[in-house]
């Protein structure tokens, strides 16, 4: 399965699900590979830092993102792609041949607005991948208050294109202490349980269709 | 086999309309710049010095190793009266 965090708003937390992502599909005993489509480069940092252990991390760019994953699909189980926050040549060319499109968003009516632009997109590229599922997931989602809910909803009613993925990623300091030494949330001396349990949706509703019960 | 050609025509027209639409999209770093302007240096870098760059970035939530390297050069040349 081909899957690719993207969006057109930066600083919504793409890298951060994408590495998590990888992760909790590696302590699932999938052959993983992480592709950094994101011109910052992110993924990649976060690579280097841990050693590229675990599963493999390619930086790939334009046309390449297309053509390198088709030859390298057959060899993983699933392919995360981190596909950077603007509408580029590289999101574009992941899209083509994805199977889910996750687009992060923040509670906030400046992110909700950008969706206008991402559902003319996918409209877009579901003319040469019409099987493209595409899933909204509200991250750096508010600890309380009525934000999160309203945001969803004005998503289910203007944009059904984008289905929901059930679980909210909260905005904690976990995800970003993680992320600085190279590591997912479940890798810390002392785990964010929390922030444990919400990758762990996240990533289960990707993998499975679900959420499982947390089995590490 | 007359089967088998027709399908590879058709894998080659979706092909050329994927590239149509790839090609709609931004270059990699259009606004700043192209991927020949990009150097690749090997920094030779104390663990020491690694660490406490590793300190600072925690006070930097979101901000890349790499990024942060490069801002301290601007500062240092900036600083300097260089640029």
């Amino acid at each position: 399965m081909k899957i690719v965090i993207g969006g057109i708003k930066g600083g919504t937390g793409k890298t951060t699900l994408a590495v998590n992502l990888a992760v909790v599909g590696h302590k699932l005993k999938k052959k993983i590979l992480l592709v950094d489509a994101d011109e910052q480069r992110s993924a990649s940092d976060w690579a280097e830092q841990r050693g590229f252990a675990d599963f493999p991390t390619i930086a790939l760019a334009g046309n390449n993102v297309f053509s390198q994953i088709r030859n390298l699909e057959e060899n993983y189980d699933d392919i995360i792609i981190d596909a950077g926050g603007r509408d580029t040549q590289s999101l574009r060319s992941a899209l083509t041949i994805a199977n889910k499109f996750i687009v992060p968003f923040q509670p906030r009516s400046f992110d909700v607005w950008t969706l206008d632009r991402v559902k003319k997109l996918i409209e877009e590229i579901k003319t040469v991948n019409p099987d493209l599922e595409c899933y909204h997931i509200i991250n750096r989602g508010d600890s309380r208050g009525q934000d999160n809910i309203d945001a969803g909803e004005i998503i289910l009613s203007k944009y059904p294109i984008l289905k929901p993925l059930k679980t909210v990623i909260g905005n904690r300091k976990a995800f970003a202490n993680a992320a600085s030494d190279g590591k997912s949330v479940f890798e810390m001396p002392e785990p964010d349980d929390k922030a444990c349990n919400e990758v762990w949706e996240f990533a289960s509703l990707i993998y499975h269709g679900d959420i499982l019960k947390r089995s590490f | 086999m007359t089967v088998k050609k027709k399908n590879e025509e058709n894998d080659q027209v979706l092909d050329e309309l994927r590239y149509a639409i790839i090609s709609k999209g931004g270059s990699v770093i259009d606004d700043m710049l192209t991927e020949q302007d990009w150097k690749k240096i090997t920094l030779r870098i104390s663990s020491e010095m690694l660490k406490k760059i590793k300190i600072a970035l925690t006070q930097r939530p979101g901000l890349t190793r790499n990024a942060w390297i490069l801002e301290a050069i601007h500062e240092k040349i900036n600083r300097d009266g260089k640029d």
